[in-house]
């Protein structure tokens, strides 16, 4: 690990400029999402942006591919790894490192969403 | 039945197993890359680097020195041009991939990323919508 990213925060390198969507939007819907705005995945939120799941690439294609119907919560991934905002990069980086999920969700107490970051947020600071 | 040569993107960037780590990294970077096919002179498959790779490089060591052959995932599970487009589907859902190389009588031929799945997927169900 570098020293430039040990001495950083969550909070200082997350993407904030989120775009979210409800669970009870067409599943659909969130795919046009998706592919229109060139993102890999969509936090699902409810009411104050508490975050209650997130729907990505890989749930939809699968939705897709076998030509189901329904709602984001039919599909979203509710069972979530996040961080709070004074996480340390160097932890951000080993757990996506060390699991398969493509980004970090950074949370508040009260569960609300921050900002999120991906291998790539991560691979962008440091290059 | 639709064949992977049907979507592939046929001009994707690659790099060479002797290019250096950070070459390939910087360009990952400025061509918002998540993975880069890693082709021997043959133009045959030598392996692919992905964001992954390069992830697990910076956590684990100090510098990014070397090249892309110490660093990048050998033998990746690619697909020949006449595979059908639901087959390397399944394959991406299955193996959590990002994308595919797909290889003509074994030499790369392109790449087929989730985007453009769902980009075919979503045309197909635009069709079938229209056609009812």
């Amino acid at each position: 690990m570098t020293d430039q990213m040990t001495k950083m925060t969550a909070e200082q390198i997350m993407s904030n400029e989120l775009v979210t969507v409800t669970a009870d939007v067409p599943i659909y819907e969130a795919v046009r999402t998706i592919v229109n705005k060139g993102l890999t995945a969509l936090p699902v939120v409810k009411a104050d942006n508490v975050l209650v799941g997130i729907i990505s690439e890989k749930d939809v294609l699968k939705v897709m591919a076998e030509d189901k119907t329904g709602t984001v919560e039919n599909y979203m991934t509710t069972s979530l790894f996040t961080m709070g905002p004074d996480s340390d990069i160097d932890d951000v980086a080993k757990a996506l490192v060390e699991n398969s999920f493509r980004r970090v969700p950074i949370v508040d107490a009260e569960n609300r969403i921050l900002g999120i970051i991906s291998r790539r947020d991560l691979i962008k600071f440091v290059v | 039945m639709f064949e992977a040569a049907t979507i592939m993107q046929t001009n994707v960037p690659i790099t060479e197993p002797d290019t250096t780590i950070k070459t390939a990294i910087h360009r990952m970077n400025s061509e918002a890359l998540t993975g880069l096919p890693v082709l021997n002179p043959n133009r045959t498959l030598a392996g692919m680097l992905s964001e992954k790779d390069v992830l697990r490089l910076i956590y684990e060591k100090q510098n990014a020195n070397g090249f892309v052959n110490q660093f990048m995932t050998i033998d990746p599970v690619s697909f020949e041009t006449d595979a059908t487009i639901m087959e390397i589907c399944q394959c991406i859902i299955n193996n959590n991939f990002r994308q595919i190389p797909i290889t003509e009588n074994g030499k790369f031929a392109g790449l087929i990323s989730r985007k453009d799945l769902m980009n075919f997927l979503l045309r197909l169900r635009g069709k079938q919508e229209q056609g009812n």
